[in-house]
């Protein structure tokens, strides 16, 4: 740096340039001073056109290889959990492949965190009469019949021989969510192909559709809204030489390749957090949370919950999938505090899902035993056993008349 | 989402659609390209501000009569008339809509104070966009003809078009008209060099604001709000920083856009920052920082006031006043008239000890310390006022300044990471590669930007693509205004 020391005060050539007063040192210093007053031109003889237009398709390309490698980075921190600890949307694609690849006879269990806690595939497996029979839980966190829409045509595809669908009084809720909860779709438009085309389109929202990517640009541009996070992650990685954030959290993901042994055992019994037991405290309050909550208030009316669930039922039993509804049991202290009435909707919808002879095993107001749950609504380990029992008797009954 | 410069129609129709109508459909033809210059920059404002745009209107026709009677007019007492008139107009304008609310909320403050209460409530005008610059521009017109300086424009058109020109309307640079007229002189006129270096302009401005300042905004507007543990030191200086950083890209990133615009139609608006973060006192701080609005005091107002003719005692009463004034300038807050306060201060401070003998001792035996040391004394204390220019809440203001000079703090570095709101190490990391940058840069004379816009043609095609990806993939998902876009 070229420097001039006046009254005390060490000034840089940068400060030199901007006082008229100050005396010029150098002719070094003269030309960084024109430099910045008079930035100019680039140096040599004003170029061609013709040299220019090369040089903006340079420039044109190389954002578009950059903006399309950074997709490939983008999806594999969605992927691998780093960036959104439900990686599960980005794998249920892949899971529906998969399972449409796998010879025998599969049944698929969908829903929502209850049944993702509560199915152990490989206990279904083992416990039905009929061998070869893979058992998969792609039940998802947060999960309710509109979120699930974009997945019917995967779902179809996967041939299962029969479908599980949670459809407790939760799945009667009118509400849809919000932003937050589309997410999932964003997610899940990297890895599925819309185009606008599909039958359940009609029933998504006008304003929902652009969580859904039907062309290369949406695709692009719901990559980018994910790049700071992903970018971040690689630089935690880069400042921490650390290993992915996806470690820090197991529920929800699926942290392995598809393909590999760890993958198959994820799509059948997914990886939890710790149980973690409620205090009587902690379990009032909650349930106390849950009666307020519009979540679990059911509506028989004619709803997007409502609409997405026979769509998502009529689509499969048209494909010749055998579809069993399952409305898994409740902490009994949550049971007992419901107000009076405050099911009679499900009830209500539950009777009018129950036609030609589609069969739905209704656990909800039966009386299971409080160590079978960490909270009002999830399952623990001995949950999952009962669980496995009650809802493998159902699924092999169902498989005697498709198999 | 208003129109300025990171408004995508601004470069999907608007800057083609102008170049067009200037350059293929009126080449070498000067009066009818400015005139274009002039329909286009008050589209632009419209699309900008509405209704508003009469104020620019008015603003313009008082200022170009006024110009042209200073000049005709031979009579003293009657072109001090005239420039009164110039003056007084502006400065309503500046008055009614930029501080009634304030002077209102004021009284009504004062008021309450004395046991009474105001009888009308602030009026709650929407501040026009770039009022604060184009009344300075024009005002400096008509003062410029007075003292002789400078003589009226050839055209109200020319006028127009200078008080309009949309590149720099809503946030500056605050161009003199003798410096703009130049660039008009004669036909506009564009080569594939100078619109090269337009473009780069363009590109390397909205990384700074998209890439950079967009993001620190992120991280900045999470930790000085209510409720954050204003008392953990490594929130507050984060913060702290973080704007520095943010209202400089932000800035300075409107600055570069407004001068590579300026450049695609053959007209250069002048630097408006030179690396204010590597200057090592206050008065080089702010040669560096905002330099068109800094000279425009200088030269209006400070010596106006009587600059250093009459003594230090005046002197210092000049500078305070200026510095005040120019704080209020930035809005209609007190945080701004104590933001200009506190540089007045630093400003009073610094010429007293720039001139103490072991202050000169000490520079002329260890020069390279003494510029480091006084670098890092003046940064701080710029950084120190950069608080009481973001945080407008009193106690909240007060609680970080505290913290800033270590009272009352505590240090709790998981607490402040997990007050965040997420994007730490992306954060980290664009803070980091911003320092080197602008470290680069300012050492080699600011001349970054432009040894981009130098570089062999596949190399700017690269640099230039690697820059537009940046901005799509970096940029948050929430727009966010230029900070000196409502000044």
């Amino acid at each position: 740096m070229i420097g001039i020391l006046r009254n005390g005060d060490y000034r840089s050539s940068t400060a030199l340039c901007m006082d008229d007063g100050a005396p010029r040192l150098s002719p070094r210093l003269e030309r960084a001073c024109a430099t910045i007053e008079n930035p100019g031109l680039p140096r040599g003889e004003p170029e061609q056109v013709s040299e220019f237009l090369p040089t903006l398709f340079v420039a044109l390309v190389t954002a578009l290889v950059v903006v399309s490698a950074s997709t490939g980075w983008v999806d594999s921190t969605l992927a691998d959990g780093s960036v959104k600890n439900n990686s599960r949307w980005a794998h249920l694609a892949a899971a529906y492949e998969h399972i449409a690849s796998q010879p025998g006879v599969d049944v698929i269990i969908i829903g929502s965190s209850r049944l993702y806690s509560g199915i152990d595939g490989s206990c279904l497996d083992a416990k039905t009469n009929h061998s070869g029979t893979s058992h998969w839980n792609l039940a998802v966190r947060g999960d309710f019949p509109y979120m699930r829409l974009p997945e019917t045509d995967v779902l179809v595809r996967a041939n299962a021989q029969i479908v599980v669908i949670e459809a407790g009084p939760n799945t009667f809720s009118p509400g849809i969510g919000t932003r937050k909860n589309r997410l999932r779709w964003e997610v899940e438009s990297l890895s599925m192909e819309f185009d606008g085309d599909e039958s359940w389109w009609p029933l998504v929202r006008a304003e929902d559709e652009v969580y859904l990517a039907t062309s290369i640009i949406d695709r692009y541009r719901i990559s980018q809204s994910f790049t700071p996070e992903s970018s971040d992650e690689l630089a935690h990685r880069f400042l921490l030489l650390g290993d992915s954030r996806a470690m820090e959290w197991r529920d929800g993901m699926m942290p392995d390749q598809p393909g590999s042994p760890e993958w198959i055992s994820a799509l059948k019994d997914p990886p939890r957090n710790d149980e973690v037991n409620l205090s009587s405290e902690e379990m009032a309050e909650y349930i106390e949370v849950l009666t307020a909550s519009t979540f679990w208030q059911a509506s028989s009316a004619d709803h997007h919950n409502r609409r997405s669930l026979e769509h998502i039922i009529e689509s499969l039993e048209s494909n010749g999938t055998k579809v069993i509804l399952y409305a898994p049991a409740v902490h009994p202290d949550f049971l007992d505090a419901i107000p009076a009435g405050f099911w009679d909707e499900f009830n209500m919808s539950r009777e009018s899902l129950t036609v030609d002879g589609r069969p739905y095993v209704d656990d909800t107001f039966e009386s299971w035993n409080q160590s079978s749950f960490t909270d009002p609504v999830h399952f623990t380990e001995s949950g999952r056993e009962r669980l496995c029992k009650e809802m493998g008797r159902a699924i092999d009954s169902s498989l005697h008349k498709v198999v | 989402m208003g129109f300025d410069f990171t408004n995508p129609q601004y470069y999907l129709w608007f800057l083609p659609v102008t170049l067009i109508l200037v350059f293929a459909l009126s080449k070498r033809k000067r009066s009818r390209q400015i005139g274009i210059l002039c329909a286009m920059s008050y589209i632009f404002f419209m699309l900008a501000s509405g209704w508003h745009v009469l104020l620019l209107l008015t603003s313009t026709l008082v200022d170009w009569s006024a110009g042209n009677r200073i000049h005709r007019i031979g009579e003293q007492r009657l072109k001090k008339r005239w420039l009164k008139l110039s003056l007084v107009t502006n400065l309503t304008l500046l008055g009614v809509f930029k501080y009634l609310d304030l002077i209102i909320e004021t009284l009504g403050w004062w008021s309450l104070q004395v046991g009474g209460t105001l009888p009308f409530n602030p009026p709650g005008l929407l501040l026009p966009v770039g009022i604060s610059f184009y009344t300075f521009q024009t005002m400096s017109y008509t003062i410029d003809i007075y003292r002789g300086k400078n003589t009226p424009a050839d055209t109200f058109i020319d006028f127009a078009c200078y008080a309009a020109f949309f590149p720099q309307l809503v946030a500056g640079p605050i161009v003199r008209f003798d410096y703009f007229r130049e660039q008009i002189n004669a036909p506009l006129e564009q080569s594939v060099g100078r619109f090269r270096l337009g473009l780069s302009l363009i590109v390397y401005g909205l990384v700074k604001k998209l890439v950079f300042a967009d993001n620190f905004a992120f991280h900045v507007n999470s930790i000085f709000v209510d409720g954050a543990p204003l008392d953990n030191i490594i929130l507050v200086y984060w913060g702290a920083f973080l704007f520095g950083l943010q209202i400089y890209c932000d800035f300075s990133a409107y600055t570069d856009i407004a001068i590579g615009s300026g450049h695609l139609f053959g007209i250069r608006l002048p630097e408006n920052f030179k690396g204010p973060y590597g200057a090592a006192s206050p008065a080089e701080f702010w040669r560096r920082w905002h330099v068109s609005l800094s000279t425009w005091l200088r030269d209006y107002l400070y010596i106006s006031l009587g600059g250093n003719r009459h003594g230090v005692r005046r002197m210092y009463i000049a500078l305070m006043t200026t510095m005040v004034l120019g704080g209020l300038w930035h809005g209609a807050s007190w945080n701004f008239v104590l933001w200009g306060f506190l540089h007045g201060l630093l400003l009073i401070a610094h010429r007293n000890i720039s001139g103490k003998k072991w202050n000169i001792r000490f520079a002329e035996t260890r020069p390279r310390l003494h510029h480091i040391s006084a670098l890092l004394v003046t940064q701080w204390f710029i950084f120190l006022t950069w608080l009481v220019f973001r945080v407008e809440e009193t106690a909240m203001m007060l609680r970080s300044l505290k913290t800033f000079i270590f009272i009352d703090v505590r240090l709790d570095p998981t607490e402040a990471f997990d007050s965040l709101p997420g994007l730490q190490w992306l954060m980290i990391i664009l803070a980091l590669g911003f320092c080197i940058v602008h470290c680069t840069s300012t050492i080699n004379g600011g001349r970054l930007k432009y040894a981009v816009a130098r570089l062999p043609n596949i190399r700017w095609g690269l640099v230039m693509g690697l820059g537009i990806a940046s901005i799509w993939l970096l940029r948050p998902q929430e727009a966010v205004e230029f900070i000196y876009f409502r000044f």
